[in-house]
């Protein structure tokens, strides 16, 4: 009798078991993704609603971050491809030069951009002859003095003929900004996860 | 029991659609948060690339105006800047004024830390016979 009862119990452990498998457990595991999906919009809307009160604010904020914006890439313009940048660079040089009055030849070289991380970097030499006064003026000018961002490596000065007279030897490097799509995406996430309204 | 279950997904799934339609015209709302978001990212990395770069920069013209302003009884004959460092060489008048050129300079702004590192006489130079041909190491700082 009792060895009946306990068939009997088994077989209905066994008929529960194969049920919860074949008719509930996979409509269990759709309601628990259904409620994941719903906490996790429901976190985002949190999110989002609590940009709201906020929003005149950072729609104040937005002509002064764009004139910043501007001002920033002045100074570390877009990398505009392979082939831009030696003739602009050398032209600026040259501009330079010319309204310091160094009137002597002026040797100018450069290489191709190279890549870093997050920007791309050109390069360039320089060598000039003139008054030391015109010439020191002139590497500042192209340095700490450049609205566009340059980088001095070496320079260095040694005196020429004519008293007062010196010659410039430069190694400095233009840079441009690297707009790679998965590095700013990269940043603007940063960007908004600092930002996210406590 | 399935029935209930298959009930209650129906229930969420449906409140999951309502919850992301409210959520798409929240985004639609805010947008111009995002836009800001991004122009600040924009702003902010490239304004840290230039800084960081603006300090590894060598502030070569203002050490050299710097060095001309030292006194007559110092030549130079050389000078570079090698990143944040300044190699320079010359001839003093005498091993006084090196050394007096060495306190001058350590008071300027751009040069820090000089030293002599070579001092030998001059045999010869127009400076006399005391002068001495000397080669002068310093940092650079912003």
């Amino acid at each position: 009798m009792l060895r009946l009862v306990l068939s009997c119990v088994l077989a209905l452990a066994a008929g529960s078991a194969a049920s919860y498998l074949l008719l509930v457990r996979s409509p269990l595991e759709h309601l628990e993704e259904a409620q994941e999906n719903h906490l996790a919009l429901q976190r985002q809307y949190i999110d989002r609603l609590k940009l709201r009160p906020n929003l005149p604010l950072l729609r104040a904020q937005v002509p002064a971050m764009n004139d910043l914006d501007k001002a920033a890439k002045i100074v570390l313009p877009d990398f505009d491809g392979m082939g831009a940048g030696p003739r602009d660079i050398e032209a600026a040089i040259r501009a330079i030069a010319s309204e310091k009055q160094l009137t002597s030849r002026l040797e100018f070289s450069t290489s191709d951009w190279a890549s870093k991380e997050f920007y791309y970097f050109r390069p360039f030499s320089i060598r000039v002859n003139g008054d030391f006064r015109q010439i020191v003026e002139f590497l500042q000018a192209v340095s700490t003095g450049s609205l566009e961002l340059r980088l001095v490596k070496t320079a260095s000065l040694q005196p020429v003929g004519e008293r007062g007279q010196v010659t410039l030897s430069l190694d400095a490097l233009a840079f441009r900004y690297r707009e790679d799509e998965a590095a700013t995406a990269e940043r603007k996430a940063q960007t908004r996860a600092t930002a996210k309204p406590q | 029991m399935r029935f209930l279950i298959t009930h209650r997904i129906d229930a969420q799934r449906e409140e999951n659609r309502q919850l992301g339609a409210a959520l798409k015209d929240l985004r639609r709302e805010t947008a111009d948060a995002d836009a800001l978001h991004d122009l600040i990212a924009d702003y902010l990395f490239r304004s840290k690339v230039a800084k960081v770069m603006r300090e590894e920069s060598s502030p070569a013209a203002e050490a050299f105006a710097e060095l001309s302003r030292l006194p007559r009884d110092i030549v130079l004959t050389r000078a570079q800047a090698n990143g944040m460092q300044l190699v320079a060489s010359g001839v003093a008048r005498s091993e006084a004024d090196a050394r007096k050129m060495v306190e001058q300079l350590g008071a300027m702004r751009f040069i820090a830390n000089p030293r002599i590192a070579r001092i030998d006489p001059a045999p010869g130079d127009p400076f006399g016979a005391e002068a001495r041909a000397f080669q002068l190491e310093a940092d650079l700082r912003h």
